[in-house]
């Protein structure tokens, strides 16, 4: 093994209930999260995601299939016997002890020694800022506060790899940019593999080193957050990072390397060939601040401007393409100002450089 | 105004509807236990009742001393012997339920929900039934010849009758069947409430099933197990039936002994001093319960 | 969480749930499957036989008994299912000072031990010069009745969306109307869930009324009392699966009355 893998999935299959009730959670899943990255597992609620995160932890058993850590099998160790540690999104701290003892636990559990688990417990309150708060109940503590506590009592154990359920869903929105900058500075500092579940997708692209997204039990694309971005390579990952237009088109004829793609009428896209090869029907995914919009008569997708939203940075214009082609957002950085160029009702062209265009098979 | 009574302001209204049912239980629950406070406090009339105006302690002294023919006052622990041997049998019968009800409850939480009201429904359904038959039962089942006895016998374990029926042992599982429902509920209540996730905690934190039980289960489940044990030993402290019929009305406990005061006896203030006894202990109990858990750790989530 | 999960599995707590269920309803079979019995002695099998029934239907001691357990059970289901009721309505959604005191003394009569109810019942009839018969019996199972009626009640009434009689209200319903048409519809099944259980509390009840019965008010459950006493015959078998099987009649009814609509 040249490289050495935190944890290695291989070929999770789950199911739940049986008969009419059977539901197929995870099918065939296949996955490498390397030590000290920070992992994230995406997709809607539904997909998968939080039981293979359980499966890892320990709280569930797969039906099929192998995870391995450091390259030895845990699949079928229980919870307790794995060096592997939880933030849960409802936290589950324990209502009946203190902060400090909610912290202790784990180590107490191990055997350390009393004084050993105090400094290590006066360590994490550091760590986390909540000094002075060792006393508090959970009952006692803020939901921030709260999130802090989850973090020190999964990270007092020095894991070796953390997993985090949602962690961030319950804190409003300042809250959670905070504590995203604050789980990372963590992760850097600690060096533990962070497995990090969230259906948030700008949450995974800020805080992640790699992410999978998930849908129906499938790993659908593993990717550094750029790569996803830039280069989904299903229309549902398209469709589910950031917004996006897709277009259904027919290839029509190459170009040199490009190729010409039809899209209804006589509208046409020319695409960079490289990431073109499917032939008949395909989708033609384009970011809405890829676009540009011309007036009309340039060389591009003809339409008229349908709606115009004004959302500060930005405008967001909405053109509805002629001879059915459907609609096309058009994303355009306000430089000059509130005003725009252009007016409802407008005839526009919107023009897309080739290697814009993602070209997705259905 | 037609609807003037409904129109009176909400506090008046609340008033006339609460009113009717608290007054009944003023005067037929309230009074009345007052009342017994007081005869406690009389001289016994001579061929039972009680004299209204002669006021005494010997009610309250008698409980640890008897009279002897010039007039003074003697140790007698009989009564005493008895109370304790109540006592010992309600804390028998409160372990030996918990015991039991503890791990039913925890069974019965961890089934599916569909599943848990049929068992909660098979757990209450005995406790509607009556008391009287669901003991006679038990003489079936225990005496000599009955079916335990002839079971064990055919089977080769035992070469003499068992002779458990009307001894402390029969009263503690008659007590027990009586009151198994009041522990599994409260309990079952408690753990229903419970967050498994912290029980995942737990074991993501090392916690092994034992531990995870003593250090996490256990703890958030004690109001629920407090609450069972009041409810268990409360009626096995004052239980009439079961040593009557199981224990052979060796005035065994308590229950048989004040019964004994208004019938056999006829020592009205007697009984009714033994009653408010009882009463202080059940209500001593409730305070300590209430002072303990009536804001706890594990509902305060 | 539960199945198939290794994880949840306590060491012996499934053994003692089967243990504690076989516990609680094997003295309930032996019970009914012997009160079948041909045999004259009432635990030795022969055959199968609803004589013993017979025996008793037509003993007039036992349906004399049947019928005062019924006359008080049903008139104390009355009266503690009006007060219940009453006392439900008023306790709803009310924050008033002493609440806690009205509601420690509607349960009053499930905290204070059986047998000092008894004592003190009895003591008070005697004091005010109440004849002991029907109307003491009556009177005393009403007290904790009353309870039992009303748990079920509040807890309907607790269930309910608070906003029903606000839409009601909107709707040019008085309040009288929206009692009637609203919140009465809804609350029923509770209310009939209660009386049921009322009325089984009061049919089974046998130490206060041992207590506060006079020569002629014996109910059915202090004439078994006796006939146990007495010692094991197939007629107490009898008798006893009979009011097994009422009460069970009835809880199950109640269950199922409670769960209406829900």
């Amino acid at each position: 093994m040249s490289e050495s893998s935190g944890i290695a999935v291989r070929g999770i299959s789950k199911t739940f209930g049986s008969g009419a009730d059977r539901v197929q959670a995870l099918d065939n899943v296949s996955l490498d999260i390397r030590e000290n990255e920070f992992f994230t597992l995406l997709g809607p609620s539904g997909c998968g995601k939080t039981t293979l995160l359980r499966l890892i932890a320990g709280f569930e058993q797969p039906s099929a299939g192998d995870i391995l850590l450091d390259g030895v099998s845990i699949a079928h160790l229980p919870p307790f016997q794995r060096p592997v540690n939880t933030v849960f999104q409802s936290y589950a701290l324990f209502p009946h002890m203190t902060v400090a003892q909610n912290i202790a636990f784990g180590l107490e559990m191990q055997g350390m020694a009393r004084r050993q688990v105090d400094e290590r417990v006066a360590e994490m309150m550091t760590l986390v800022q909540l000094g002075g708060l060792e006393a508090r109940r959970p009952a006692q503590l803020s939901g921030g506060q709260q999130q802090r506590v989850a973090l020190a009592r999964a990270l007092a154990n020095h894991p070796k790899v953390l997993l985090l359920d949602e962690p961030l869903s319950a804190l409003d929105l300042k809250l959670r940019k905070e504590m995203q900058i604050e789980l990372k500075r963590l992760q850097l500092e600690s060096g533990i593999t962070f497995v990090f579940v969230t259906h948030d997708q700008e949450e995974a692209l800020t805080m992640s080193d790699r992410l999978a997204v998930m849908s129906d039990g499938h790993i659908l694309q593993i990717g550094a957050p750029a790569e996803i971005y830039e280069h989904p390579r299903h229309r549902f990952v398209a469709d589910f990072i950031g917004e996006i237009n897709l277009l259904d088109a027919t290839a029509a004829e190459p170009n040199g390397n490009r190729v010409r793609y039809r899209l209804g009428g006589s509208q046409t896209l020319l695409a960079e060939a490289a990431d073109a090869p499917p032939a008949g029907r395909v989708s033609l995914a384009i970011r809405p601040e890829r676009a540009s919009l011309e007036p009309a008569g340039e060389e591009g997708l003809a339409g008229a401007v349908e709606s115009i939203v004004y959302i500060g940075a930005d405008t967001v214009y909405r053109v509805a393409l002629a001879d059915g082609a459907g609609n096309f957002i058009v994303r355009v950085q306000n430089r000059a100002g509130a005003r725009g160029a252009f007016a409802i009702g407008d005839a526009v062209a919107v023009v897309v450089p080739p290697e814009a265009i993602q070209v997705l098979s259905d | 105004m037609p609807m003037g009574w409904f129109r009176r302001s909400k506090t008046h209204r609340q008033m006339a509807l609460i009113g009717p049912a608290v007054l009944f239980l003023a005067v037929l629950m309230l009074i009345p236990i007052v009342l017994m406070g007081y005869v406690s406090f009389l001289e016994r009339g001579e061929f039972g009742g009680v004299r209204w105006s002669d006021h005494t302690v010997d009610a309250y002294v008698a409980f640890l001393f008897e009279r002897d023919f010039d007039g003074s006052l003697q140790l007698n622990t009989d009564y005493l012997q008895i109370f304790l041997r109540s006592f010992w049998l309600s804390i028998g019968t409160t372990v030996l339920t918990l015991l039991v009800g503890f791990p039913t409850a925890f069974y019965m939480a961890l089934q599916p929900p569909r599943y848990r009201n049929l068992l909660i429904f098979l757990v209450t359904i005995p406790f509607w039934t009556n008391l009287l038959v669901r003991n006679y039962a038990w003489i079936l089942l225990l005496r000599n010849g009955g079916l335990i006895d002839s079971a064990l016998a055919w089977l080769g374990l035992t070469d003499a009758p068992i002779s458990v029926l009307y001894t402390p042992f029969a009263v503690a599982i008659g007590l027990s069947y009586s009151y198994l429902p009041f522990m599994v509920l409260p309990i079952y209540a408690s753990l229903e409430k419970l967050d498994f996730r912290l029980v995942e905690a737990a074991f993501d934190l090392g916690a092994d099933r034992r531990r995870a039980l003593a250090r996490v289960i256990i703890p958030l489940a004690a109001p629920g197990i407090a609450a069972g044990c009041i409810l268990v030993f409360i009626p096995s402290l004052g239980a009439y039936v079961t040593p009557e019929l199981l224990g052979g009305g060796k005035s065994l406990m308590i229950g048989s002994l004040i019964q004994n005061q208004f019938g056999a006896a006829r020592n009205w203030p007697f009984g009714a001093a033994l009653a408010f006894a009882l009463l202080g202990i059940v209500l001593l109990a409730i305070v300590i319960y209430l002072l303990r858990f009536r804001r706890s750790p594990g509902e305060m989530t | 969480m539960g199945g198939g999960n290794p994880l949840w599995r306590f060491v012996g707590v499934r053994p003692t749930a089967l243990f504690f269920f076989v516990y609680l309803y094997l003295p309930i079979i032996v019970l009914l499957v012997l009160s079948f019995n041909e045999n004259r002695t009432a635990t030795i099998w022969t055959t199968f036989s609803t004589q013993w029934y017979a025996v008793v239907l037509d003993n007039d001691n036992i349906m004399r008994a049947a019928r005062n357990s019924v006359i008080v059970a049903t008139s104390a289901t009355i009266i503690a299912t009006i007060l219940a009721t009453l006392a439900a309505l008023g306790m709803a959604r009310a924050r008033f000072r002493g609440q806690d005191a009205i509601s420690a003394t509607i349960a009053m009569p499930l905290v204070v031990p059986e047998i000092v109810t008894a004592v003190a019942t009895l003591l008070f009839f005697v004091l005010i010069g109440l004849k002991l018969g029907l109307l003491t019996v009556f009177l005393a199972h009403t007290v904790f009745c009353i309870p039992f009626a009303y748990l079920p009640i509040r807890a309907r009434l607790e269930g309910m969306d608070p906003a029903l009689p606000e839409a009601a209200a909107d709707l040019y319903a008085n309040e009288w109307q929206a009692f009637r048409r609203v919140i009465l519809p809804l609350l029923w099944p509770g209310v009939a869930s209660g009386a049921m259980l009322a009325f089984i509390i009061s049919l089974d009840d046998f130490v206060i009324t041992y207590f506060v019965a006079g020569a002629g008010a014996t109910t059915l459950p202090v004439y078994i009392f006796g006939m146990i006493r007495i010692g094991i015959t197939p007629e107490v078998n009898a008798i006893s699966a009979l009011m097994l099987l009422v009460s069970i009649l009835f809880v199950s009814l109640s269950y199922l009355v409670g769960r209406l609509r829900r």
